[in-house]
């Protein structure tokens, strides 16, 4: 298998330049000499003189700079996660909200919203730790329901999976249907998009995303192997059990902090590695972190489309990745010349 | 077992991030020191002269005290009065502002409903804004205290104070009315009709179900247990309401199609013709011209004293 | 090589094996034969590691293999399974280089000398022209040959096969008993090479080839094993006649003296 670089200098290059467009599009537009006053200035120190309020300063670095971070944590942990399990199921169909993670997510963030939290940073920081305890919990449920004996296998964790999120959703419509003022709030979490700027949601999914796929990248060998079935795998010395309880905490501790602090945005996850597959084969070392890459720039695009399209409303991320996502991943597939590419 | 304790360490982790973060800063000093409905205390230096509302009901009550001369953006469905549509929008009709439109306007004074998220008003701080949040009044008698609060940031004290003493002698004069009343009659406040065999209304402790009461009225809706709550058509057959107000008529509800509806005919107010399309904006928002809503309710209900 | 004392495995609540003893030397081939559900499978599932034995041992050298993670057990025993579905977005080279994956680090890294023996392992099936061509592009012997070009280039003394030949042409099926057979008995230039004789054990149904390939039989009926030796004293009428519970008759092929089987 040749490992060139260019997969990843062609991803890295679309990355930075999905990143400078997310700085610097927005419902306002910042006027080119605006913005070089404005670099100049901040490196010199100073206040600059075409933004005599801070306005656009406070834009560029609280709430720019910021999603643009928290995107790129996001798209890597949903894109690094669904390719996870697209792997460890050996079904093209998974994507990291399979096993219970948005439903769970869900059910937390809607009961964490129908409670009045004092206004202080714990009380704030309500919803998102709800929410991502909700998943980490649907997901234990889930693990613990497909147990056999000492072995988790994947059909029965793709069913427990379907009949806890099927429970979670209901109960998730069940609360949101009984509130009143919190549905509006609790549709929007649930069609995904950050409701919290500044910088706390990145410090808060920072380590959570870090450790999750700092680990998954280093399974991409197990998963290759894998690909054979369980028996095989075991047979040419692979793990499997422990690497599938791996591959389940890590992706599961990734993906629930995005899905805490961006709510659940759809498609990312599945789409992408299909065409990092499509464009560079399916080595699961190279697939998994080229997927995070590419996730990281998808999500960014759609967001400065989510964000620009009808300013100044900002429709929720997850809708503009779900319409999207299908057409492209559709051309990408009708591009790939090779047919054997599953 | 192994996956346990994995989850409860990410939950203690995640606690102890968040225990270093201080808690939000409160400003001191200034002329204006205010606690809002949050329980936080907002203070400006002098009144506020560049205002941004981002609910329908803080931008009724700001032009309402006289300052809406002060007010240089407001929310998507922020309509009256008519003036406010050429205020620049800052977005909100799906839950989302955009806060860059509302930095940019640089405000000093950013004004929150109930209708908006606590982390809403934290990302505005975290824009060096001030931000106050009304919160919604329990009882008519709440709305007088919030018009004296938006008087004050505003520098308009005087007028709020007019404003609020000349309500309560409207809604006195309603009172003194509806005293005369001989009849309770029952109405039927509708929310949404949509599905005629279920349709959904206001239940107790809203609005809509005090000034039906203070109009000299039943409502319909007190029997159920939730504020938003869906009534079956049998139930709503055994109540037999004299009057049907349509809240839903902003969204094409008219009383044609009410007498159409597959079951509706026995109903008396069908018969009677009683049905009447209804602003739902003048009881469902909490501002001054709930008391609007409060006459317009009183002469609907008892057309008799209204003669 | 290999030896298994009163091994006795099973599912959940009923037991297939029933205290099997067998000694599996080095340089030997051993045909495991039974009719289905006689626990061929099963046996070299538990040899193999996928199922735990209730009762007895499997030893390595002396070496309990229950004992070993499941690293170091593959670099002692490979398997040959059959064809079921494959992956395919794996080349040929990509496939044969799996079974490298014991004596690897995480990343899957190898290194030239990981190179020449996946090489090697494919030339020893004949497949080092198609090496980069795709698993899913092959005929059905091809790529059983690649299973056992894998199990070739994970280098252990100990080789199982679970029926290889099942779904093979019958060229494809004698050339791959052949194979075998040579695993272990490599020619003397191989000794010198460095090459070791392996200990084969291959499950098989078809009873027509054995004698060619086979150095001793193994019969198992109900989880047992009835009846272990060469294949002349195992490939009797009576005792298959009795295992299999169909009238058999044998008749030696005058050119050779190998036995063919026939239903009476």
């Amino acid at each position: 298998m040749k490992h060139t670089a260019r997969p990843y200098l062609i991803s890295l290059i679309i990355l930075i330049a999905a990143a400078l467009l997310s700085v610097l599009v927005g419902s306002v537009f910042i006027p080119p000499a605006t913005l070089a006053d404005l670099v100049k200035s901040g490196l010199l120190g100073q206040p600059s003189a075409l933004d005599p309020n801070g306005s656009f300063a406070a834009i560029l670095l609280k709430l720019r700079l910021p999603r643009t971070a928290l995107l790129v944590l996001v798209g890597a942990a949903l894109s690094g996660s669904g390719a996870a399990y697209q792997g460890l199921f050996r079904n093209p169909l998974a994507d990291p909200f399979l096993i219970g993670v948005s439903s769970g997510a869900g059910a937390g963030a809607v009961i964490a919203m129908s409670i009045q939290w004092p206004y202080t940073t714990l009380g704030l920081m309500a919803v998102p730790i709800a929410a991502f305890s909700g998943a980490m919990l649907s997901v234990l449920v889930v693990t613990q329901l497909a147990r056999v004996g000492k072995t988790i296998p994947t059909t029965n964790l793709i069913l427990a999976g379907v009949s806890v999120s099927a429970f979670a959703s209901a109960l998730t419509s069940l609360l949101m249907i009984n509130s009143t003022g919190e549905l509006r709030r609790a549709i929007v979490w649930l069609m995904g998009g950050s409701t919290l700027t500044g910088w706390n949601p990145v410090l808060g999914a920072l380590p959570y995303v870090i450790i999750g796929l700092g680990v998954l990248l280093f399974l991409g060998h197990p998963l290759n192997v894998m690909q054979f079935g369980d028996e095989q795998a075991q047979q040419l010395g692979v793990p499997v059990q422990r690497v599938r309880m791996v591959i389940i905490f890590t992706a599961t501790l990734a993906t629930s902090a995005a899905v805490a602090y961006a709510g659940v945005i759809g498609f990312v996850g599945l789409v992408i590695p299909h065409v990092v597959r499509l464009l560079w084969g399916g080595d699961y070392r190279r697939l998994l972190p080229l997927s995070m890459i590419c996730g990281a720039s998808l999500l960014l695009i759609t967001d400065v489309v989510a964000r620009a399209i009808l300013a100044p409303q900002e429709i929720p991320v997850g809708i503009i990745t779900a319409l999207l996502g299908a057409p492209f991943f559709l051309w990408v597939l009708k591009r790939s010349k090779s047919q054997n590419y599953w | 077992m192994k996956k346990l304790l994995r989850f409860t360490l990410s939950l203690v982790l995640l606690a102890g991030l968040l225990a270093g973060c201080a808690a939000p800063a409160a400003p001191n000093g200034g002329a204006i020191q205010l606690t809002d409905g949050l329980d936080r205390s907002v203070s400006l230096e002098q009144p506020a002269q560049r205002i941004v509302s981002l609910a329908p009901s803080a931008t009724e009550i700001l032009f309402a005290v006289g300052a809406g001369g002060q007010v240089v953006g407001r929310d998507s469905f922020s309509n009256y009065p008519a003036s406010t549509a050429e205020l620049p929008d800052v977005g909100g009709s799906m839950g989302d502002y955009s806060f860059e439109a509302i930095a940019k306007l640089n405000p000093d004074l950013v004004v929150l409903t109930e209708i908006n998220t606590p982390e809403q008003v934290k990302s505005l701080e975290d824009l060096g804004l001030t931000v106050y949040y009304l919160k919604n009044p329990v009882a008519l008698d709440g709305l007088y205290p919030m018009l004296e609060s938006v008087g004050t940031l505003t520098g308009h004290d005087k007028e709020a104070a007019a404003l609020v003493t000349s309500l309560k002698e409207r809604v006195k004069k309603v009172q003194d009315t509806i005293a005369g009343a001989q009849t309770t009659p029952m109405v039927f406040y509708e929310l949404d009709g949509s599905d005629a065999a279920k349709p959904w209304t206001s239940g107790p402790g809203t609005f809509v179900d005090q000034l039906i009461q203070m109009a000299g009225g039943s409502n319909v809706g007190a029997a159920m247990q939730d504020a938003w709550a869906q009534i079956s058509l049998e139930q709503l057959l055994v109540a037999d309401p004299d009057v049907i107000l349509l809240g839903d008529a902003a969204y094409g509800m008219t009383p044609e199609q009410v007498a159409a509806r597959n079951g509706w005919q026995t109903l008396k107010a069908v018969k009677e013709g009683k049905i009447y399309a209804f602003n739902d904006d003048l009881v469902s928002r909490p501002g001054p011209r709930l008391v609007d809503g409060l006459e317009e309710l009183a002469r609907i209900i008892h057309p008799e004293l209204y003669k | 090589m290999l030896t298994i004392e009163n091994l006795s495995a099973g599912y959940k609540d009923h037991e297939v094996l029933h205290e099997v003893s067998l000694e599996v030397p080095q340089g030997t081939v051993i045909a495991l034969i039974g009719p289905n559900g006689s626990g061929k499978t099963t046996l070299i599932r538990a040899i193999s590691g996928i199922l735990h034995p209730s009762r007895g041992s499997i030893r390595y050298e002396g070496q309990d293999l229950t004992k070993m993670n499941v690293q170091e057990r593959s670099k002692r025993i490979a398997v040959v399974p059959q064809i079921r579905s494959l992956p395919p977005a794996f080349t040929i080279y990509e496939v044969v280089a799996l079974g490298r994956t014991p004596h690897l680090n995480w990343f899957g890294q190898t290194s030239a000398n990981d190179d020449h023996i996946i090489r090697q392992s494919m030339a020893q099936v004949n497949l080092l022209e198609l090496a980069e061509r795709n698993i899913t592009d092959l005929s059905g012997g091809e790529q059983q040959r690649v299973l056992l070009a894998r199990a070739l280039a994970q280098q252990t003394p100990v080789l199982l096969m679970d029926e290889p030949t099942a779904h093979l042409d019958l060229q494809y099926q004698v050339s791959f008993l052949e194979n075998a057979h040579h695993l272990a008995h490599p020619s003397n230039e191989e000794i010198e090479m460095g090459i070791k004789p392996r200990a084969v054990l291959v499950a098989i149904h078809d009873l027509n080839l054995l004698a060619r390939f086979a150095d001793m039989v193994a019969l198992m009926v109900d989880g047992r094993l009835v009846k272990l030796g060469s294949p002349t004293e195992v490939l009797q009428a009576d005792i298959l006649s009795e295992a299999y519970h169909l009238p058999l008759i044998t008749l030696p092929d005058p050119s050779n003296g190998h036995l063919a089987i026939f239903p009476k």
